[in-house]
């Protein structure tokens, strides 16, 4: 009888502590989620449009693609000294 | 003058293209110093230019006169009685300027698109299409490549184009040349 008792007093113990290791996995996972994943319950309603995934600093940088090339440095003299109080005039000549 | 645009306006549709005009006209915005030129001046060019002594055949090529302030519209109707009583009735509105829509790309500085050279090295200046549209120097050069201006006013000013020595050489041959 005491045996028994032994016996089931270890397997309740052993059961015990495979639930809190399976309960403390989730919950380390579920707290790294957070850092890598906003919630949307917990997400301020005037947050809400904001992106639902933070940037995962895991991923290696992408190389930054150049800037696009608008203006050439070399204005044309009479641009670069074009007045600034001008009028405007609209025709349509048929 | 310090740049101009073609686009369309005088009409009611939302953002007209060329293939879908609407209801407006084909239209010219200048934009100009008036210390170095008077509207009035402007209003001379333009009843010079074309002739509304007929109807259009269509809104899209109607004669036009959008003016921005009551000065403007004032001297539009002043000069166009004058215009009227030498050439009789003018088929010309003078109506408040609406929005102007630019027109697309490919219609701005038409002379100059088609002077390859000259494009090239206004591409390389103003990439971008606005910026392109907006500028003095494209504008002059594509009025001097379209016969507007003599040698001796591009002489003047050549230096100030932004062009290199070649293009230069190219346009002063295209203006002075006859």
């Amino acid at each position: 009888m005491s045996k028994k008792l032994l016996a089931a007093g270890l397997l309740t113990i052993v059961a015990v502590i495979a639930l809190g290791a399976i309960y403390f996995g989730f919950s380390r996972k579920e707290n790294t989620m957070e850092q890598t994943h906003t919630g949307s319950t917990k997400i301020p309603s005037a947050n809400a449009s904001a992106p639902v995934c933070a940037v995962d600093t895991n991923v290696p940088p992408v190389d930054t693609p150049a800037p696009t090339y608008t203006k050439n440095a070399s204005i044309p003299p009479i641009d670069a000294s074009a007045p600034t109080h001008t009028e405007t005039a609209t025709f349509a000549m048929g | 003058m310090i740049r101009t645009r073609v686009g369309y306006s005088g009409g009611t549709k939302v953002n007209p293209t060329y293939h879908s005009l609407g209801d407006h006209s084909e239209t010219i915005q200048i934009e100009y110093d008036p210390d170095q030129i008077s509207y009035e001046e402007l209003l001379d060019v333009f009843w010079s230019t074309h002739n509304p002594t007929t109807p259009s055949w269509s809104r899209q090529y109607a004669s036009f006169v959008f003016y921005h302030d009551e000065a403007q519209r004032e001297l539009a109707v002043k000069t166009k009685a004058q215009q009227e009583a030498k050439k009789g009735p003018l088929f010309t509105e003078i109506v408040p300027a609406g929005t102007f829509y630019p027109a697309e790309d490919y219609h701005q500085k038409y002379y100059l698109r088609n002077a390859r050279d000259l494009m090239r090295e206004f591409s390389a200046i103003y990439p971008n299409g606005d910026d392109f549209a907006a500028s003095t120097a494209a504008a002059r050069v594509n009025g001097y490549i379209g016969h507007n201006g003599t040698c001796e006013q591009l002489r003047k000013e050549l230096d100030s184009l932004g062009l290199s020595a070649a293009g230069q050489e190219k346009l002063e041959q295209a203006v002075c040349a006859n």
